[in-house]
């Protein structure tokens, strides 16, 4: 039987990063910002761009959610919602490190 | 700046080499 990988959960004191595999980088041709990991190339919309900016490794979950409302003047609860969901699926896909 | 559902597009190989040296 083998081992699977446990599944990490995003709580509101996680703490996400970008693995060292991961990397935003600004592309002059399309004057737009690519997510870049080995063999997959991602075109984040600014909000997504907003939210992998502030996965540093020292942010909670909560943090980033409460930084994200005040500047985009947004109900904290949707932002909640909204910035845990993107967190989960691009964590289960090994682009955020929990 | 209006807030909007975080979305992001999966490029298809065929462009990576562009980043490639």
């Amino acid at each position: 039987m083998m081992a699977l990988r446990e599944r990490a959960v995003v709580s509101l004191r996680s703490v996400p990063s970008l693995p060292k595999h991961v990397r935003i980088q600004y592309d002059p041709l399309r004057q737009a910002f690519a997510v870049l990991s080995p063999e997959k190339i991602f075109w984040p919309n600014d909000v997504s761009l907003d939210i992998l900016r502030r996965c540093d490794g020292r942010s909670t979950v909560g943090d980033i959610i409460a930084g994200l409302a005040a500047d985009y003047e947004a109900e904290q609860e949707a932002v909640a919602t909204d910035v845990i969901a993107f967190l989960q699926e691009w964590s289960d896909k090994l682009l955020v490190r929990l | 700046k209006n807030w909007k559902k975080p979305t992001m597009c999966q490029v298809a190989g065929f462009e990576i080499s562009r980043y490639l040296p």
